[in-house]
């Protein structure tokens, strides 16, 4: 194949193509070189922060990048060419090991046993190419590698202990690029406003694209990530465990004991509206998921009065599955919960734990698959998750649920029976009666409850109009409670709602969606308790929801046929929104700007300005007499309305001015007469006189009218004549202009 | 020019809807598979932004070419600033960025995302901040010599308004690189290669840029007005016998040096040939070197040489050369020379002293339509 002859050399293609890959001239620019292996060395560090290398290993690429480019630095001029077919065995040994280690020890789901060898790979290609960058393509091409390793660190960091690395990285390799730059243009030291200028640029565009770009989801299921850091069994698997001590399966909300999750004392056997740990800010998980939810950690349906709990009811079929599949388990539908809608998206959720917990597998409504290292599963009869393993820090699992969360107007659609053919259309009367069921409970929280709903009827199409009278209830404890965990101890034998309905209606999450469960109960709506997470804060640079101890959470689920079990938080009335990037970082950013103390900066920036401004005024001040007196001339002409032409001489200048003021025609005759023999004949008046005129430039004013004037007293003559220093219209009036 | 390559044709605004669609579309595709439907519109609308201002600007920089200096190599100058050279690096970047959001969506990383959107940043700066100090250059020649040869370096001292990149292209000539420190005027020679003889009050250079990542060269072309005309004249032809005088058939005139009669005029170092009663010996004294009285070279019979330039360009070129040959080797001999051309202003004829004038002769030249060649 030719290319056309009249814009390219008549060569084939393939001898460009070899030619544009021909070796450049050598690299000399030793900070071009500096930046690029800090760059590499910086990356590897960041893998090796992050697991993903070992120390050795770090350690000997490190070194060798820093060798190798010392040696490519030295021979750039005359390179060995018997090293470029070692380097090349190397990169191809290196390669078949990274083959041969993944189909050994990769295991599927686990994208952590793909990344490792994927990470040593890469560092060991750019320590091995370090060894071979004579020209500048090379040295660039070391620093783009870099940043293919700096993806691979990143790639499983959950948190921002990347970002120091990230900061110097990104700091090497601007400098590299600005040395290159130099290199390429011979140009010496840093353009600072240049650079100033295209950081800001790239400041912008960088939170321009975070803001604008969804956050990312893994959609593929091949890389579902799942790992395990705490493989010890339990040795009863129904029950719970914390993480820390796997041998022994307790019940990790025990009040006077070790919860290790952050005080929260529901994830038990039991749930006692009671007792509250103290609950501190430290990060239990973080969650990367399609969507904010509710982590449900348990359900109960049971409530006695005090407590909370999860009843092994006959209607409910087995109490207990037991998935021996391995990853990815699929969760079996509970007999209360609905086939997923057709059509509706997956809502996948993969958990990072933080810290030990207990063996309950977190999950937004739904959950159909769990990928998690574990060998067995437990799924009890209200739908909770147990892992048959300790979940130690550092376990991460994944799970697929069906997105059935329905809008209010189809919940307040929502009739008995559903309009939606389905095998499981609403509740049994067994499994209706369970969620309905209520100790000895004081009448009065029946007819509270039905006080508030008394005006929220059935339709006459059968609709009880449930959503309905949910929101009333949230509404009635939205104006009626207050929240605290401050609240005062419950007598033995006393009931927790009616205390908190018709007593102090001081509580917190448990006791006001205990008292909203009991209350629709009470006028014969289905509904259990459940508890486990608030989504938590989003991170917009992680796009993980960040779940804190604080996060621990109790609301209510309410049964809609059609829909199955919805969650209402009666505690929150804030609706749960679905946070982008772009939202986050613009509610920040907000929340900063509102935050900062406008009046000391506005105070700042205005004696800034001015006193930057001053000092341009001072350095451009004219400092020779006569470039005082012009300066002063332009001034009083330019407030008459009557400004110096580009190219005009200050004597024609001058004759302008006297036009417009013929009695200071003289005087101004005078004044630039001496100026430009100052300027061009090298004459200086005598200082008297050089004062008298500057006075006298100083002092004028001229009328937009025409009638000139000087301010003050009278300086008399403003000078002497000096004939011989006149200048022709055509000399540049650059002296007499003021410099 | 002709007057169509600079004329607005319903084309050029067509071409820009055409492209401006195309990108909207482009756009809507990519967010939808990227990102999902619900990005089509903010797709349409990034997609739209910038492809309407990118045809627009493409076509009125077409317009803008089509009214500019065409060049030696038959293209336009391109007056507004321009990326060279942005295949790879564009197509690397877009690689990079595309080849790091497959990593963050596969991954599902966020930080693999905030990091790609500070590397995609720098990449889109690094490609276009280029433009800003390439359309802001200003270069400048401050100095020229007034002689030059077809197909010899000319150096053209320039003062440039930042480090960049100057490459001549009318005349052509090698990159030079206007380096030194970062802020203020800096100074370098570029050397230009005229092709063919002539007058230059100009040249055309373009003005590169790549501040401050290097990763792109944006560049216009800009004339650059020389302090004083540069005469080219042409490239020495083959040397040909010339005609000798009759009483010169053993080439003794050939070593023979002028001015052995007539008015004295001085006196000059010995050369070769000098008579030795023209020895001056005071002066020989006076130096410690042999001295010579000189004379005025005897007024008459000068070699009256007629140049007439082919219409046809490089026969004209190659009849210019041959001329200043045959000049040369007259001047050589001593034989006074009478050189007669047309140039713009009309016929000319007129003494050449020595090679500098009749290539400064020659360079003015223009072709004599109605001539039958060159006669000496």
């Amino acid at each position: 194949m030719r290319v056309g002859p009249d814009r390219w050399p008549d060569v084939k293609l393939w001898e460009r193509v070899v030619q544009a890959n021909r070796p450049g001239p050598p690299e000399d620019s030793v900070r071009f070189r500096t930046a690029s292996t800090l760059a590499v060395m910086v990356a590897i560090a960041a893998c090796w922060s992050q697991g993903e290398l070992s120390a050795p290993l770090a350690l000997f690429t490190m070194a060798a990048t820093a060798v190798g480019n010392a040696l490519s630095y030295w021979r750039r001029a005359r390179p060995w060419m018997a090293v470029k077919p070692i380097l090349a065995f190397c990169v191809v040994g290196g390669f078949l090991w990274f083959l041969v280690t993944v189909t050994r020890t990769a295991t599927p789901g686990n994208i952590a046993t793909v990344e490792q060898p994927l990470a040593a790979l890469f560092a060991w290609v750019l320590s091995t190419h370090a060894f071979d960058v004579p020209a500048r393509r090379d040295v660039a091409y070391s620093l783009a590698g870099s940043a293919a390793l700096m993806a691979v660190a990143a790639a499983q960091t959950v948190d921002l202990s990347l970002a120091p690395y990230v900061v110097v990285w990104a700091a090497c390799g601007v400098w590299g690029l600005v040395a290159m730059w130099q290199s390429m243009s011979g140009a010496r030291g840093v353009p600072w406003a240049s650079l100033g200028f295209s950081s800001a640029v790239v400041a912008v565009l960088a939170v321009l694209f975070v803001a604008l770009l969804p956050a990312p989801h893994v959609s593929t299921a091949l890389i579902f990530p799942s790992s395990s850091a705490g493989d010890s069994p339990v040795n009863s698997p129904s029950n719970l465990t914390d993480g820390g001590g796997a041998s022994l399966p307790a019940h990790a909300a025990a009040p006077d004991g070790p919860t290790r999750v952050g005080g929260y004392l529901g994830f038990a056997k039991s749930l006692d509206t009671a007792v509250r740990g103290h609950l501190g800010n430290q990060v239990i998980l973080r969650v990367r998921a399609s969507k904010p939810s509710f982590w449900i950690g348990q359900t109960y349906d049971t409530w006695n009065g005090q407590s909370w709990v999860e009843s092994s009811h006959p209607t409910n079929g087995p109490t207990l599955h037991k998935l021996t599949s391995g990853s990815p388990f699929t969760i079996p539908l509970s007999p209360d919960q609905l086939a997923p809608l057709a059509g509706n998206a997956s809502d996948i959720q993969t958990f990072y734990l933080a810290q030990s917990g207990p063996n309950l597998v977190f999950h937004a409504d739904n959950a159909q698959r769990v990928y998690l290292q574990s060998q067995q599963l437990f799924l009890t009869g209200s739908g909770t998750i147990v892992s048959s393993t300790s979940m130690g820090a550092g376990t991460v699992y994944t799970v697929v649920s069906a997105d059935n969360v329905a809008t209010p107007a189809q919940l307040r659609a929502s009739t008995t029976p559903p309009a939606r053919g389905g095998s499981t259309p609403s509740l049994t009367p067994a499994q209706k009666k369970r969620y309905l069921q209520l100790p000895s409970v004081d009448p009065r929280v029946a007819a509270l409850a039905t006080r508030i709903t008394a005006g929220i009827t059935t339709s006459a199409n059968g609709n009880p109009r449930v959503y309905d009278k949910i929101a009333a209830i949230e509404a009635w404890m939205s104006s009626h409670i207050h929240y605290s965990t401050d609240i005062p101890p419950l007598r033995p034998g006393q009931n927790a709602v009616d205390s908190f309905l018709f007593g102090s209606r001081i509580g917190y999450c448990e006791q006001i969606s205990t008292a909203t469960a009991v209350m629709l109960r009470s006028i014969g709506i289905p509904a259990r308790e459940a508890v486990g997470y608030v989504p938590g804060s989003f991170n917009p640079i992680t796009d993980l929801y960040q779940v804190q101890a604080k996060d621990a959470h109790a609301w209510v689920q309410v049964w809609f046929p059609g829909y199955g079990w919805q969650n209402f938080d009666p505690t929150a009335q804030v609706p749960l929104a679905n946070p982008s990037p772009g939202s986050v970082i613009a509610r920040s950013t907000a929340k900063f700007f509102g935050h900062l103390p406008w009046v000391p900066i506005t105070v700042v920036v205005v004696v800034a300005v001015a006193a930057v401004d001053l000092r341009r005024r001072y350095l451009r001040r004219p400092k020779h007499w006569a470039d005082q007196v012009a300066r002063g001339l332009e001034r009083a002409g330019q407030q008459a309305g009557l400004a110096r032409g580009g190219n005009e001489t200050l004597a024609r200048y001058c004759e302008r001015l006297a036009r417009a003021a013929p009695e200071l025609g003289p005087d101004l005759h005078r004044a630039a007469t001496a100026v430009e023999g100052s300027a061009y004949g090298g004459g200086q008046p005598d200082p008297p006189q050089a004062e008298a005129i500057r006075a006298f430039a100083r002092q004028l004013r001229i009328p937009r009218n025409g009638h000139g004037h000087r301010k003050g007293r009278n300086t008399g003559r403003a000078g002497t004549r000096q004939d011989d220093a006149s200048a022709s219209a055509n000399d540049a009036p650059a002296a007499s202009r003021g410099r | 020019m002709s007057g169509r390559e600079g004329r607005v044709t319903p084309f050029f605004g067509i071409t820009a809807a055409v492209i401006g669609v195309a990108a909207g579309t482009a756009g809507v595709v990519v967010a939808r598979a990227a990102f999902g439907p619900g990005t089509a519109p903010a797709g349409a609308a990034i997609g739209l932004t910038v492809g309407i201002p990118v045809s627009l600007w493409s076509t009125s920089a077409r317009r803008a070419r089509g009214r500019s200096r065409r060049l030696p190599d038959g293209r336009r100058m391109r007056t507004r600033v321009h990326a060279i050279a942005w295949f790879g690096p564009v197509a690397g970047s877009i690689l990079t960025i595309l080849a790091w959001s497959g990593v963050a969506h596969s991954s599902g990383s966020g930080l693999v995302q905030a990091i790609g959107a500070l590397l995609a940043a720098v990449l889109v700066t690094g490609l276009v901040a280029p433009s800003v100090p390439a359309a802001r250059a200003t270069v400048r020649c401050t100095a020229c010599p007034s002689d030059g040869t077809a197909g010899s370096p000319v150096g053209l001292v320039m003062d440039a308004g930042g480090p960049l990149r100057i490459r001549p292209l009318d005349p052509p000539g090698p990159d030079a690189t206007a380096g030194g420190r970062v802020r203020g005027t800096r100074q370098g020679t570029v050397d230009v290669v005229p092709g063919t003889r002539g007058v230059l009050d100009s040249v055309a250079v373009q003005v590169a840029s790549s501040a401050p990542f290097g990763m792109l060269w944006w560049a216009r072309d800009v004339v650059v007005e020389l302090p004083r005309p540069l005469h080219v004249s042409p490239r020495p032809g083959p040397v040909e016998p010339v005609p000798l005088a009759a009483d010169d058939e053993l080439g003794e005139a050939l070593r023979r040096v002028p001015a052995t009669s007539g008015e004295a005029r001085g006196i000059r170092p010995y050369q070769r040939g000098d008579l030795r009663r023209a020895i001056h010996w005071p002066a020989t004294a006076h130096t410690g070197t042999v001295m010579v009285n000189e004379a005025e070279a005897p007024a008459g019979d000068p070699v009256v040489i007629q140049v007439v330039l082919p219409t046809d360009e490089a026969e004209a070129e190659l009849e210019a050369g041959r001329m200043l040959s045959v000049v040369v080797a007259y001047l050589d001999r001593g034989v006074p020379v009478l050189l007669s051309t047309r140039e713009p202003s009309g016929p000319v004829s007129d003494r050449v002293v020595d090679r500098v004038a009749a290539g400064r002769r020659l360079a003015r030249a223009v072709p004599d339509a109605g001539g039958t060649g060159s006669v000496a």
